[in-house]
């Protein structure tokens, strides 16, 4: 052991008056594993809460996998926005990049074979109102949300708050449209890309700018 | 014989169950390398230092970030690279706060060609981006191979080596544009 007196002395006295015991934080994958009812609640409380989509009883096995596989593509999301905020756990560029591919790409496919099975249309003259309640309702629902995991992922540390935040974002507004699309009977894509997959883009959007605002603020610095 | 990441680890581990005595062995295992590692970020002995004490108060506050099945060094060089680039933004404000006041530098007088040179490099290392400068300052400063480098930025020494040569193509292209 080094000898006591290589250490500054601020250093030694900052550390040893706020020295306690720190139980390491759970793998990241556990940690989402925590936030999975958040999921949960969102997929089966909006439809319960709003009403279900009149087909649902008919297509249910089809409607309901779907948004299961969509909580599940959301989860692992989160799983690595949690991964992200650990210091040197980091996502690389190649990995950001692709995980966000996979999370469009599979959304976009679930869309596409929602509509197939099921193609449904906004009433004539009401495009304004269900853009807008289609769009703002799940941003509403989701921010409580992201609230709570932006806590969670606080308490690692990460690096890159905004990237973090992007990702969490991401990850609760594909949670939360995993139940609105149970709620909204419209599968029209064009609806569906535009209003819903705009609140999970607000919601990552939201997320990144409110880690962006976390790194400006003395808690990170 | 324990390799130094499993001392580390053990270290740590003790560290984060409230040990005292396991931080200031951590200290005296760890922050030669740290003081290396900043050094070649930060081209300064004396602002490294300072950057040391930080990296390790930030490492305390953040220390149940830190998974004792992960290795240490990536972590707390995650860590260190964070103090160093808040360090830097900030007294990259303070110069530009400094220079709205200040009045323009005379002109190099004759027989300074040598620190026209320093500049010349320092211009053309600042063109690259943070990742190239980390890069070229573990090398060609610290003197590691690649492997080494592959541990400190989480990369393979494939990998390394191939960025490592994209800098250094990098470098080149810009002094043959400045020239």
């Amino acid at each position: 052991m080094m000898p006591g007196s290589a250490i500054p002395s601020r250093l030694r006295e900052q550390v040893r008056i706020s020295m306690s015991p720190a139980r390491p934080l759970a793998a990241s994958w556990m940690r989402a594993l925590a936030l999975a009812p958040l999921g949960v609640l969102a997929l089966v409380g909006i439809p319960a809460y709003f009403g279900h989509r009149p087909d649902l009883p008919a297509d249910a096995a089809v409607l309901a996998g779907l948004s299961a596989v969509q909580l599940l593509i959301g989860w692992c999301v989160l799983a690595a926005a949690l991964r992200e905020a650990v210091p040197g756990q980091s996502l690389s560029k190649q990995a950001l990049a692709a995980l966000s591919a996979l999370a469009c790409g599979a959304y976009a496919a679930i869309v596409f074979f929602t509509a197939n099975a099921s193609l449904t249309h906004v009433p004539a003259g009401r495009e304004s109102l269900y853009l807008r309640v289609c769009l703002g309702t799940p941003v509403v629902l989701g921010l409580p949300l992201l609230a709570l995991t932006a806590v969670v992922l606080c308490r690692a540390f990460p690096l890159r708050p905004a990237i973090a935040g992007g990702l969490a974002g991401l990850g609760i507004g594909l949670f939360v449209d995993s139940g609105w699309r149970l709620f909204c009977e419209v599968t029209d894509p064009a609806h569906v890309l535009m209003a819903h997959g705009g609140s999970v883009l607000a919601l990552a959007i939201a997320g990144a700018f409110s880690g962006w605002l976390w790194s400006r603020s003395s808690s990170w610095t | 014989m324990e390799s130094a990441d499993q001392n580390l680890r053990q270290l740590m581990a003790a560290y984060q169950a409230g040990d005292f005595d396991a931080f200031e062995s951590l200290y005296g295992s760890f922050a030669p390398a740290l003081t290396r590692y900043l050094t070649s970020l930060a081209g300064e002995r004396d602002l490294a230092a300072d950057l040391v004490q930080e990296t390790f108060l930030r490492i305390h506050r953040a220390r149940r970030s830190y998974d004792p099945r992960h290795p240490f060094e990536p972590w707390a060089f995650a860590i260190a690279r964070h103090v160093y680039l808040m360090d830097r933004r900030a007294r990259a404000r303070r110069a530009r706060r400094e220079a709205s006041t200040v009045p323009d530098a005379a002109p190099i007088a004759s027989g300074h060609e040598n620190n026209f040179g320093k500049r010349f490099v320092h211009q053309l290392m600042a063109g690259l981006s943070q990742e190239r400068r980390d890069l070229l300052g573990l090398r060609f400063v610290l003197g590691l191979d690649f492997h080494e480098i592959g541990e400190r930025l989480g990369l393979r020494p494939g990998t390394a080596r191939v960025r490592l040569s994209r800098a250094l193509a990098e470098l080149r292209g810009q002094a043959e544009g400045k020239q």
